[in-house]
């Protein structure tokens, strides 16, 4: 790749390997594109495998600093996806976490809402932000509710946006046990709604 | 009977996915996306600044 100068319209045009051979050449500018395409599927998938804020903003800064401290080393495999490779870096860094605490701890309020929604500033009725706040805390309960291979998968594919080769390869099975995974978290899912009688379609 | 051999795409076997399939999950997760969706969360501008700050340290 020959020597790109760039301006901010033309950098939303780079691919992610590029702006990593950027970063590495010394343009240390272009991480601010890196995490503005991806800063919201790799928190989103570290948030509701924490199930705590706090948390999930220490894993991923974390994920972060390993991210830059390997790309400065020269230990970055270029063959590899940039968002994927941090997903694995981050995944681990909640699996190193798992593995330290026994418990997960949620702020949440008594009758469970997440602290963090209140503070949220909407242009909406009380009743509205009532039922959106269920809405999304019912859907929060119903994926921790999943078994963990199942919640992974989900989270992997839909908030990361991860291909299923990906996923088997971060989590070590096979396609067909991601296929199979998501698939069984779909239909647990579904099974919860019926449940608890969730509408998907409730706003 | 003679069973014909289909081989597999590579193309489909590189990349499957819940969306090939016109099933009763697919289906579900079509209506779910949007739901799934709202719960998108962002880091915190702090956040985002204590990593731009580090990676422009050299």
């Amino acid at each position: 790749m020959g020597l790109i100068k760039h301006t901010p319209m033309r950098l939303q045009q780079v691919s992610d390997q590029d702006l990593v051979k950027l970063y590495i050449g010394g343009d240390e500018a272009v991480i601010e594109e890196l995490l503005r395409r991806h800063k919201s599927k790799i928190f989103t998938s570290i948030y509701l495998l924490v199930k705590d804020q706090y948390l999930a903003e220490d894993i991923f800064q974390d994920a972060f600093i390993k991210v830059i401290n390997t790309l400065r080393s020269g230990r970055y495999n270029e063959e590899g996806k940039f968002l994927p490779w941090v997903m694995r870096i981050a995944h681990n860094l909640v699996i190193d976490y798992f593995r330290k605490e026994k418990r997960t701890p949620t702020i949440t309020s008594s009758d469970g809402t997440d602290v963090l929604n209140l503070i949220q500033i909407h242009e909406e009725s009380a009743e509205e932000r009532m039922l959106r706040e269920q809405t999304h805390t019912d859907l929060r309960k119903m994926i921790h509710h999943l078994p963990d291979e199942q919640k992974e998968v989900l989270i992997m594919r839909h908030y990361a946006d991860l291909s299923f080769k990906e996923i088997a390869e971060l989590t070590d099975v096979s396609i067909n046990t991601a296929l199979g995974r998501m698939r069984y978290a779909l239909s647990n899912l579904r099974k919860m709604m019926n449940i608890k009688e969730v509408s998907v379609s409730r706003n | 009977m003679t069973k014909t051999f289909t081989q597999t795409s590579l193309k489909n076997l590189s990349k499957p996915t819940l969306e090939q399939a016109d099933s009763p999950d697919q289906k579900l997760y079509e209506a779910l996306k949007p739901k799934l969706d709202e719960l998108y969360r962002e880091p915190s501008a702090e956040t985002i600044a204590k990593i731009l700050k580090y990676a422009k340290k050299r």
